[in-house]
Order: structure tokens, then sequence, then C-alpha cells
């Protein structure tokens, strides 16, 4: 792992959390209006 | 469309052109190229504004109406392919500072796996360019009346003009403006349609009502492989269409190599990430108010105005005067259970609304069959016609010229990209090292500028001479799926399997190609999965050809 390479672990995991947060609020959505 | 649309229209598309061509009008080579020194904001908007065509903004609100929410599984795929691309793709681009991703092939493999990789980019990503140009064109010329040699001329000498002058670092000038109006347009347009909804109905009611017509429909976490768009084809084909899309075509890539380091390219990307999502939602949303709007304002029978004209002048003129007079009957039905709804929410009043639009549907149906019968080879998809046909009758002068300019604008930072990445690509790929690999700086950007013209006038031909693509946001996909898994396939070789040479790769990836364009015409998979097959094909194919060929010193660029 070069220095630039460090460090990134936090963001990308918060791309996925916000990813799994949209999901829900759809899963939410789907359900709650279909 | 009135002066006040016209002067919205002409500003921002002439002003942030010349604005951009004046900027960067003494971009050096590497600048003239692939961009360079850029932060994350202009390799976000300039990644994002290549990834929104016209097309997005005329099909997508058109597929809310008609289908619901659902196309936005499609994108599923993309925050993960954004990451992955981060982690994989950059430092390698960014070590190796090259130009394009098909150099980075040369590198890891020999020649001709680049070339390979880079032609098939060409090919692909050149024939979509006219699509790019087209697409719009043709719907609003149809729309408006303009001409469409004309719109095509003034569009695609626009976008040549200034990125042949300025080349990548024009393009990612002028994305920066052009996604803002973007995207500020797209808000208004959210905001007036919201508010042009009947008294007593808000958005929330308006969600409520499209969710009990079935448009609500944003997940599907079943198994159907039938089902077009589900969390599953999302998360797995999407994520193949994004990662090539992302990680191999000139187009995107081109975007995020002139970051001023890997730190900016990669927030570039994240951006997307994170965005790109609720920007489609918005989008979509869009289309859902438009639908909730024409619950209560009779829409169309079917919105292809023009076509339907010639229902209208056909000797089957009578049957569209019976299918109207069901329709407005219908629409009245409709109305009345959608009027009930907002009153009061119940499971009866729900399913009556459903039941009430399914009419609706099938009528719609039935409109579409007539204009097949009446006007054989005209197009019965007038989905991509909602929108726009909605913003020209219902929003106010002024704002006409800015959804026009959104439209437009999406257009042209398109093409914009995939014109420069394609001059790009044959003055480094092919010219320089085929042709002329003792070049000077000066003469590749003169040798850039000339097949960016090229490009163009290629693109510009295509869009004037091709008759009407059936789907278009879907042609563009096909298009690229034909290509794309095979180029990903060849780069994931190049990141993963050390022992596997260039010559198993190459053979592997011509094998991949025609099995993935016999399949195209051959069988009726769906061209989301294109993508994943053709990268598997050529991994494994690579993998036995190796073995045919014996065994490889480990080694070359990972």
């Amino acid at each position: 792992v070069n220095d630039e390479d460090a460090g990134w672990g936090p963001l990308y995991a918060l791309v996925m959390a916000v990813f799994a947060v949209e999901v829900a609020l759809f899963a939410w959505l789907t359900w709650s209006l279909s | 469309v009135t002066v006040l649309d016209w002067l919205v229209l002409v500003f921002t598309i002439v002003g942030i052109a010349a604005y951009g061509t004046w900027q960067t009008r003494n971009s050096s080579a590497a600048g003239y190229l692939r961009g360079e020194s850029l932060r994350w904001p202009t390799i976000g908007l300039s990644i994002m504004a290549t990834q929104a065509s016209a097309i997005t903004f005329l099909s997508v609100p058109g597929q809310a109406y008609d289908d619901g929410m659902r196309f936005i599984q499609m994108y599923f795929g993309l925050p993960l392919a954004t990451i992955l691309v981060s982690v994989f793709f950059v430092p390698i681009y960014h070590r190796l500072k090259v130009f394009t991703a098909y150099e980075y092939l040369e590198r890891r493999f020999d020649v001709r796996v680049r070339v390979l990789a880079a032609t098939l980019f060409l090919i692909g990503r050149g024939l979509a360019a006219g699509i790019t140009i087209y697409a719009p064109a043709i719907l609003l010329s149809s729309v408006l009346g303009w001409s469409l040699y004309t719109l095509n001329a003034v569009l695609g000498g626009v976008v040549i003009v200034y990125t042949v002058t300025g080349g990548a670092a024009a393009v990612a000038q002028t994305q920066k403006q052009q996604m803002a109006v973007i995207l500020a347009g797209l808000a208004v347009a959210g905001v007036i349609i919201a508010a042009k909804l009947p008294d007593g109905v808000g958005v929330v009611d308006a969600a409520r009502l499209a969710g009990a017509a079935g448009r609500m429909n944003v997940v599907d976490f079943s198994f159907d492989p039938n089902s077009r768009y589900t969390f599953w084809s999302g998360i797995t084909g999407g994520l193949f269409l994004q990662l090539s899309y992302f990680g191999t075509d000139q187009s995107q890539v081109q975007r995020y190599l002139g970051g001023a380091s890997t730190r900016e390219s990669r927030l570039g990307l994240l951006f997307n990430g994170i965005l790109k999502i609720p920007m489609q939602f918005s989008i979509l949303f869009i289309g859902l108010l438009v639908f909730v709007f024409y619950l209560f304002e009779k829409p169309p029978v079917f919105f292809d105005q023009a076509t339907l004209q010639r229902v209208e002048a056909s000797e089957h003129r009578g049957e569209l005067q019976a299918l109207q007079a069901g329709w407005d009957e219908a629409f009245l039905e409709r109305k009345a259970r959608a009027q009930a709804l907002v009153d009061a929410d119940s499971d009866v009043n729900r399913a009556a609304l459903r039941t009430a639009d399914a009419r609706v549907s099938e009528l719609r149906g039935e409109a579409r069959a007539l204009v097949e019968r009446a006007v054989p080879g005209a197009s019965t998809k007038d989905g991509d016609f909602i929108f726009v046909s909605f913003v020209l009758a219902e929003l106010p002068s002024g704002i006409v010229g800015l959804l026009l300019a959104v439209i437009l604008l999406a257009s042209m930072s398109s093409t914009a990209s995939e014109l420069s990445s394609l001059g790009a690509t044959s003055a480094l790929d092919l010219y320089k090292r085929l042709v002329h690999p003792t070049a000077t700086d000066r003469h590749l950007r003169r040798a850039g500028q000339l097949l960016t013209v090229g490009w163009g006038l290629v693109a510009l031909s295509f869009a004037t001479f091709a008759s009407l693509v059936d789907n278009l946001i879907q042609a563009v996909n096909i298009l690229g799926s034909v290509f794309y898994g095979v180029i990903l396939g060849i780069f994931l070789v190049g990141f993963t399997l050390p022992r596997v040479g260039g010559t198993a790769t190459f053979v592997a990836a011509l094998l991949a190609e025609a099995v993935v364009v016999t399949l195209y015409f051959r069988s009726d998979i769906g061209f989301l999965w294109f993508n994943a097959i053709g990268c598997a094909l050529v991994i494994g194919l690579a993998v036995v050809a190796q073995l045919i060929l014996g065994r490889r010193p480990a080694g070359g660029e990972t």
C-alpha cells in the first residue's frame, strides 16, 4: 500500500453507507406507498 | 418558445462555450489531450456531465411516467464501481502517467492489446457519439418544428469549436458551468411542477398517488430474470456496466486522468458515487410529478404530436376519434379516483385508482397500436416525448428556454467528452504509437485537433443520416455493452493475472468479442449482461490460452 492509498477506507465505507441508506429509503418508499 | 426563451437558450449555450474556449485557448498539449491539474469538484462535475446526456433528461422522466421509478436500479452498481475504480484503476493510471487508459495495456501486455482495446473503444464510442447528438436533435426538431439538419449543425458545430480549440481542458471548464445550469434547471423544474399540482395536492400526496398507481416501484428484490430492472441485476450487471464505463472508457477516464493527484481523481469519482443515485432519483421523480399533474389535467393519448397528426390525416382518423372519446372518459374516471384518494387514503380508493389507471394505460397501448397501423414505420414509443411536450405546453416563458438549454447542454457536454476522448485516443494510441512515434507536443496537439474535427464530422454525419432508433437510451447502452465487457475483461486480466501475457489476452479478446457480437445478433439475452459475459469470457479464455501457450514468467506492470 502506497502512502497515497492509505486512509481511504472510511471514505469508501461512507460511499457504501450512503448507498445502503438510499436502498433502505427506497425499499421503505416502495413498501409504504405501493 | 418565446423571445425570452431564445435569449436564455442562446446565452447559456453560446456563453458557456465562448467562455470555455477563451479560458483554454492556450492549453498545453497535456491539457489538451487529457486535462491538467484538475481539482476534484471539476472532475466530479465533469464525470457527471459526461454521463448525463440529453437522453437522460428526455427519456428518464418518460420512463417514470409509464414504468415507474424502477429504472433507478440500473445505477445501483455505480457507488461500488467508483470505489473499485478508485482503488485499482486510478493509482495505476497516475503512477504510469498515462494519457489514455489503453496506454496502460501496452505497458502491461503489448502494443497489439493496446491497439485492439483502443480500436474497440473508437468504434463503440464513435457510434455512440452520433447517437448522443442525434437522439435529442430528432426529438426536438419534431417537437419544436426546427430543422433537424440545422439543429445538428449548430449543436455539433458549437461543440466541435470549443472541443477542438481547448481540448480536454475546455471540456472540463465548460462542463462545470453546463452542469450548474443543468442542476439549477432541474431544481426549478421540480419546484414549478410541484406548484402546478392542484390545490390540496402536495409532493407527499403526489408520491402517494404515484404509489397507488404502481409507479413507486423503486426497488424490486425479486429474482425474476424476466424483470429488466431489479436490485440484483443492478448490483451485478449494472456493476459491470459502470465499472467498464468509469474504468476503461476513455470518455470517462480522460475526465479524471487530468486530476492534480490520485486524491483529486478519487474524490471526483466518489463525488459521483454519492450523488449520482440521488440525481437520477430526482429526474425520475420529476417524471412522476408530471404523471401526477396529468392525473388532473388531460394528457394527450399519444405524446408524439407530429405522428399523431399523421394518424389524423390518414384513413384511420375515425378510429382515432373513437379512441379519443374513450380516452376522455377514462381520464375523467381516473381523475375522479385520484381526487377520491387525495380526500381519503384507503385500500378501496387505491385499488380504484389502480383500476382506472390500468384502463388509461390500456388506451395508450391501443393508441400505439393504431399509430403502428396508420403510419407504418413510425416509432410507437412516445415516452421520450412526454417530458419535453409537458415543458412546452405547461411551463412559463423563460423556464421553457432554461429547460431546453438543460437538454441541449446535456447533449453538448456528453458529446464534448466523447469527441475529445476520441480525438486523444486516435492521436495517441494509433497516430503517435503507429505512425509518428517521435511527434513533438506541438505536433501532437495539432494532430489531436484534426482528429477531433474528424470524429466530430463522423458523429455529425451519423446523426444526420441515421434513422430513428427504437429506444434511444437502450441503443446507446447496447452499443456500449457489445464492446465494453471485452475491454473491461482485458483490463481485469492485466490487473489480476500477472502470469497471463499479451498473446493469450489478445486472442481471448478477439474470440470473446466474436462470441458477444454473435450473442447480440442471435440471442435475446438482456443487453445489461453482455458486459458480464464479455468480461468473464476474456478472463476465462485468456487463462486457457496462456495454459496452451505455456508458462510465462510472472511480471509486467500491475
